[in-house]
């Protein structure tokens, strides 16, 4: 894993948890963040890292 | 034995001429010789660390602009302190954290109050409505008269640097 691919992704993991606090967030969102979250162990580890266990930001 | 020694570093000089001086000002303001020393002694780590050092013609105003800084930071972390020992009173007795764990926390409260400090005034209110009022970007949009879209900047800007603080302290750890 490049430091580019993990700065992007840390970027891609942001925009989702931006996503994700709207409080407008729509079925088909979600759906498409529990894909992006699972096609790859690494987002995972991006969105764990930008979201954390902090419950206040989840 | 060299001919010209070496002038001591400039901080040793600072510290020889000044450190007494500036212990007796923090005296002053916090009324209080232990702590002075503790802050005196901050503020002079705080000059090893930066590149800059005092002009020579007047390193007092200087060291006091420092010391000011030191001092700001310290009652901050003393009202945080405070105001987390007043919310833990009115908590159930079967609750209360240890000693340790008092002192994990109110480090964590300090670092989330460096990030929420470091954030443009705007960028925090938005982080701080969405994050403690859950409230929706359209409502924060509404409330602070600006576009949904600018809110959602704010919010990505927020979480980079709570994410950033959260590499930091992983990283300590």
């Amino acid at each position: 894993m490049s430091a580019t691919s993990t700065a992007a992704l840390r970027q891609q993991a942001i925009a989702w948890l931006v996503e994700w606090r709207s409080g407008a967030m729509t079925d088909r969102q979600r759906q498409a963040l529990a894909r992006w979250r699972q096609a790859d162990p690494a987002h995972e580890a991006a969105w764990a890292q930008v979201s954390g266990d902090r419950k206040s930001v989840v | 034995m060299p001919a010209h020694p070496l002038p001591p570093p400039p901080v040793a000089v600072l510290y020889a001429d000044h450190h007494g001086w500036l212990q007796g000002w923090l005296r002053r303001k916090l009324g209080d010789t232990a702590q002075a020393q503790d802050l005196a002694h901050d503020t002079f780590v705080q000059l090893l660390t930066t590149r800059h050092l005092p002009p020579l013609d007047n390193p007092r105003a200087y060291l006091t602009t420092m010391a000011k800084r030191t001092l700001f930071s310290f009652w901050r972390r003393r009202d945080l302190e405070q105001a987390y020992l007043e919310a833990l009173a009115v908590q159930p007795a079967v609750h209360l954290p240890s000693e340790e764990e008092r002192y994990a926390i109110v480090q964590a409260l300090q670092a989330v109050d460096r990030v929420l400090q470091s954030l443009p005034p705007t960028t925090r209110r938005v982080l701080l409505l969405n994050q403690l009022h859950d409230m929706p970007y359209r409502e924060i949009a509404l409330r602070l008269g600006i576009a949904e879209i600018t809110v959602r900047r704010h919010m990505a800007r927020a979480i980079d640097a709570c994410c950033a603080l959260d590499c930091a302290t992983a990283l300590s750890q």
